[in-house]
């Protein structure tokens, strides 16, 4: 008895602790929301206020109508998943490659691997520029999509997800007399499926936020993505805040929709793994 | 048991020395099957990332300012970076910068992670509350904290005058703007790792937290000598990644503080990015790529080393 | 344990320098083998009337970019065979999408500039030399003529004109809130008679309002961390005091001469004082003057459109730049962004290029109506002149152009940015309370560092 009522204020503690984690966690993304209904003299009047005065949609109609974020959300939304695709289909086989086989220039292929995310992108700008223009692809998809296709962060995550895969399940498979290729379909990835749904969730939102990049290989505002569209309410003589946080708030809204949609089967995808052994 | 896993590579090596890679041996199928795995690899960070870093190179030994002719100097660009009270001050900068945004970052974000592991009522509510600061654009997050630390209406200072600092300005203060993006970047950064941990602590089969209950392990216990152990491959990726992440920062300071007050906040990528890009020196520039990358090159063999240490 | 970590540097390390060693010279990222792009053009030459392709860049300010792509829509009609693409980039990052679009060899066609750009794009044959038979006259002389005397002069190097016209013709002013003079018992300023720097700090103290310790609007507005408009606010000031940041007889750049020390004791005295207040908003002056978070703007004539459109009810009103008490000469400040057209591109497409640019360059009135930029090509507006067309459409910005006058443009060297950038840092480590005399010393010895190189 007196051990449930501990448990019950054990748990009482942790919500409240959770909730005020959670307002105060939120403070700033409530700011961009309440301010992308505010018009910019509300934003600048009266000091400081977290609440608009009146649900005010002119924001996000003018950043529709005038700023072309249609197109950016359409271009964001297919470069981004082609993205994600690609690192699903790629990253999961270098990573396993890496953590559960042996032969020569391994270490050396993942520090290169590695090394290749170890300099800021400002450094490699011009030559990665250069390969694209070589490939004739700027202003094109491909130049958008296919130099991100792998990325050391997404090789490295699986390769250390793909370690704790009990060796023991390999060799029983190979017992069995399955090739290498089915143990990797039937066996590993299953087993590593919410590190699969992780590398979804983390290489989507890091291309979702490329910016230099996707400036850098468009010309014309056809290919461009969010950030680009975001980038540009940073005018020469003014900011226009108001437009910028309405069109943050479109921007991140589709990111936030994947996670609740893919934490769920994040959250329930684990208890299979229990079953297994 | 899993912990293993890590040295996995290491025991091998030592069963058979060398993998043969020819023969019809289950030995050398398997290291065929490894590295055709590993070609894709090979080949796409062969030709869009080592011929641009190889470049990153070549170009640091001479003087190049974008629109002209590269004029071949050496090793003078180092030699120069050496004596540049700028560069060695931006190294300082960012260390202080990195470790004092990555630390807190472990903390918290795995003490999330625990307490998401646990099945508990509207908790999937909760998690995407406190991952939504991962979804929001830097420049966006950044420039939302320009009028957090407003002096005069800025929700952050109220929240000072409110804990009795009312006199502190966070951007410039002398010493008080580097904290000021230590704190954003934790903010923002925190929920993926968490994340990445939570995804860890899923993985980790239930069996093995049943069976040490019942042998009367307590709580902490099974943390110390289960949770611990079997994190240990997504820890190294934390530290490893969350390191270079903070290194390679640029959009705060740039768009906040523009590395003042002074050159307080005047970090590595900045630094790079100037001198290439608004200094035109270009080959400057990227032989101060080239030392940041053996910086983080050193610190990443460091920490798999350091990790790998502490398991044997 | 450190053997092995130094093992995998050492082999990493050599491995890059072997690559980069395989590469041959001409692989060299400069090598956007422009010359021969240039010739291989010039060899499928097309002959008038075949199909060029031209690239016009310029930044993202919200109401140029109808009126650009009305003009290109116009010269398109006109000349069927040439199509442009138009490339707006965000205002930040313009101009590394035009250094990083020349390094890969994909520059622009036509594009716009600011004048503190001219030394490195001359030097590196980045920019084209006036076609003035595109703008219907025979030779320079006759083009120079369609300008006021002397505005183009900051395009001019060696005889040679590389412009085919200022979009945006600055000079800098006080533009202010007349209802907080009124509110604060202050008289308004003359608009004839410059203020002085001195008395501009009292005025500025007065008007900042503080509701305990906080301050809730800021009498001035000063621009803290942008390094080309410190050099465009102070070197007028400096240059008042009969200074020069680069000494016209060494050529080097002076941070420690006297006129410097004067121009930053004052700066500091005016953030002593309380009339500025760096890291307070400073976020959008135009919004915040709108909005009565600040009394008092540095400005040119573009700040009138936004002014008027933010808030209607606001009574701003225009001073010109002010002066020390004891300057030797009124200076003000000159600034302009120009149409380009880049050197790079064939003989034909530079030929098309500048017949776009004199179309872009003759729609003055288009211009300043619906954009708000002043321009400087000579036209007749039903009758007016441009400068009486400007000055009819606002009376209160006679002052501002009045003051054009007295502008000089920026100081030019190849090493604009850096000096630029250490003018910035100096100017925020002396508004923090640093002593001027070390803080300026310092600065000299990383001034003479960078020029030296």
């Amino acid at each position: 008895m007196s051990a449930k009522a501990k448990r019950r204020a054990g748990q009482l503690l942790m919500h409240t602790l959770l909730l005020i984690g959670a307002i105060i966690v939120s403070v700033p993304a409530i700011y961009m929301l309440s301010t992308s209904f505010m018009s910019s003299k509300e934003l600048f009047q009266g000091g400081f206020h977290l609440l608009p005065t009146t649900l005010r949609l002119d924001n996000y109609i003018e950043v529709f109508e005038k700023f072309n974020f249609g197109r950016y959300l359409g271009n964001s939304i297919f470069v981004t998943s082609c993205v994600v695709l690609l690192n699903l289909l790629f990253s999961p086989m270098v990573g396993y490659s890496l953590a559960k086989f042996d032969y020569p220039g391994k270490s050396v292929l993942l520090v290169f691997i590695l090394a290749t995310v170890m300099v800021p992108f400002a450094a490699i700008l011009i030559p990665l520029f250069l390969i694209i223009r070589a490939l004739d692809w700027v202003n094109s998809y491909q130049a958008l999509i296919v130099p991100f296709a792998m990325s050391a962060f997404g090789v490295f995550l699986m390769r250390q997800f793909m370690l704790a895969v009990p060796d023991d399940y390999l060799d029983a498979g190979r017992m069995d007399g399955a090739g290498e290729f089915r143990i990797y379909f039937r066996i590993v990835l299953p087993l590593i499926q919410p590190a699969l749904i992780t590398l979804a969730i983390v290489v989507f939102v890091a291309n979702w936020d490329e910016f230099l990049w996707m400036l850098v290989v468009t010309v014309g505002d056809n290919l461009r993505t969010l950030p680009v569209g975001l980038a540009k309410f940073v005018e020469q003589y003014r900011t226009r805040y108001e437009l910028m946080m309405a069109g943050s708030v479109i921007a991140a809204a589709p990111v936030v929709l994947l996670f609740l949609t893919l934490q769920r089967r994040f959250l329930q995808g684990m208890a299979g793994l229990s079953g297994l052994k | 048991m899993q912990g293993q896993m890590v040295t996995s590579l290491k025991t091998k090596r030592a069963n058979s020395e060398r993998p043969k890679l020819w023969g019809n041996t289950l030995a050398a199928r398997k290291t065929r099957f490894g590295l055709l795995f590993a070609l894709p690899a090979f080949l796409f960070f062969g030709y869009f990332y080592v011929y641009p870093l190889s470049q990153t190179f070549y170009v640091s030994l001479f003087r190049w300012g974008l629109l002209d002719t590269p004029s071949f100097i050496g090793l003078e660009n180092y030699t120069r970076l050496f004596a540049d009270r700028e560069f060695l001050n931006s190294i300082v900068v960012t260390f202080f910068y990195a470790f004092g945004t990555v630390i807190p970052i472990w903390a918290i974000a795995l003490g999330l992670a625990l307490v998401f592991n646990q099945a508990f009522r509207f908790r999937q509510g909760y998690l995407t509350t406190y991952y939504v600061p991962a979804v929001i654009s830097l420049t966006v997050w950044s420039l939302i904290w320009l009028f957090l630390y407003d002096p005069s209406y800025g929700l952050f200072t109220a929240f000072l005058r409110l804990i009795g600092l009312g006199g502190l300005r966070m951007l410039d203060t002398p010493g008080m703007a580097l904290p000021a993006m230590v704190i954003l970047s934790v903010w923002k950064g925190t929920p993926v790792y968490m994340i990445i941990f939570l995804a860890g602590l899923r993985a980790i089969p239930t069996d093995y937290y049943e069976a040490a209950k019942v042998d009367g392990a307590s709580s902490w216990q099974r943390f110390l000598y289960i949770t611990l152990p079997m994190l240990r491959p997504v820890m190294l990726y934390v530290i490893v990644i969350s390191v270079i992440e903070a290194f390679k920062v640029f959009t705060p300071m740039y768009l906040i503080t523009r590395g003042g007050p002074g050159s307080d906040t005047r970090v590595l990528p900045m630094f790079i990015f100037q001198n290439g890009f608004q200094f035109l020196k270009m080959g400057y520039a990227s032989a101060a790529s080239v030392l940041f990358l053996l910086i983080l090159l050193a610190l990443s063999l460091l920490q798999f080393r350091l990790l790998r240490l502490q398991q044997d | 344990m450190t053997r092995r970590i130094s093992t995998i540097l050492a082999v990493v390390l050599v491995a890059m320098l072997a690559l980069s060693a395989c590469i041959t010279p001409s692989a060299a990222p400069a090598a956007p083998s422009e010359p021969a792009a240039a010739g291989g053009d010039q060899a499928a030459a097309p002959a008038a009337g075949e199909p060029i392709e031209l690239l016009y860049m310029t930044h993202n300010h919200a109401q140029s970019i109808p009126i650009n792509e009305a003009i290109i829509a116009e010269f398109e009609a006109a000349h069927p065979n040439v199509k442009i693409t138009f490339d707006n980039a965000p205002h930040s990052n313009y101009e590394q999408k035009v250094l990083t679009a020349f390094a890969g060899g994909q520059g622009p066609d036509v594009f716009w500039a600011g004048d503190w750009m001219m030394p490195q794009f001359v030097a590196n044959g980045i920019v084209a030399p006036v076609d003035p038979t595109a703008f219907g006259v025979q030779s320079q002389e006759e083009f120079l003529k369609l300008f006021p005397e002397g505005s183009l002069d900051a395009f001019t190097v060696d005889d040679k004109v590389y412009t085919g016209g200022v979009s945006e013709y600055n000079t800098f002013s006080l533009i202010y809130d007349a209802a907080d003079f009124e509110a604060a018992g202050i008289p308004l300023p003359s608009k004839d008679v410059p203020l002085t720097w001195e008395e501009l700090a009292d005025i500025a103290a007065k008007l900042t309002v503080k509701d305990g310790d906080t301050v809730t609007r800021i009498g001035m507005e000063w621009p803290f961390t942008t390094p080309i408009w410190t050099v465009l606010i102070q070197e007028p000031m400096l240059r008042q005091l009969g200074g020069e940041l680069i000494n016209p007889e060494t050529g080097k750049p002076d941070f420690t001469q006297e006129a410097m020390v004067q121009v930053m004791t004052y700066l500091q005295d005016l953030r002593a004082k309380g009339g500025i207040d760096p890291g307070l908003f400073n976020k959008d002056f135009l919004g915040e003057l709108a909005n009565d978070q600040v009394s008092i703007i540095i400005g040119g004539p573009w700040a009138a459109k936004p002014l008027n459109d933010l808030n209607p009810d606001l009574k701003w009103d225009t001073a010109p730049l002010p002066q020390f008490a004891n300057a030797k000469d009124r200076v003000t400040t000159l600034y302009a962004w120009a149409w380009f057209v880049s050197g790079k591109s064939s003989p034909e497409k530079q030929k098309a290029a500048w017949e776009f640019v004199n179309l872009l360059t003759s729609k003055q009135q288009e211009w300043w109506d619906k954009v708000g930029y002043v321009q400087a090509r000579q036209t007749d507006i039903n009758g007016k002149t441009l400068q009486e067309y400007y000055a009819e459409s606002d009376p209160r910005l006679a002052t501002i152009f009045n003051d054009y006058q007295f502008g000089k443009y920026e100081f030019r060297s190849p090493k604009y940015f850096e000096l630029s950038d250490l003018w910035t840092r100096a100017q925020e480590r002396v508004l923090q309370g640093e002593d001027v005399a070390t803080v300026l010393q310092e600065t000299q010895a990383q001034a003479d560092a960078s020029v030296t190189d």
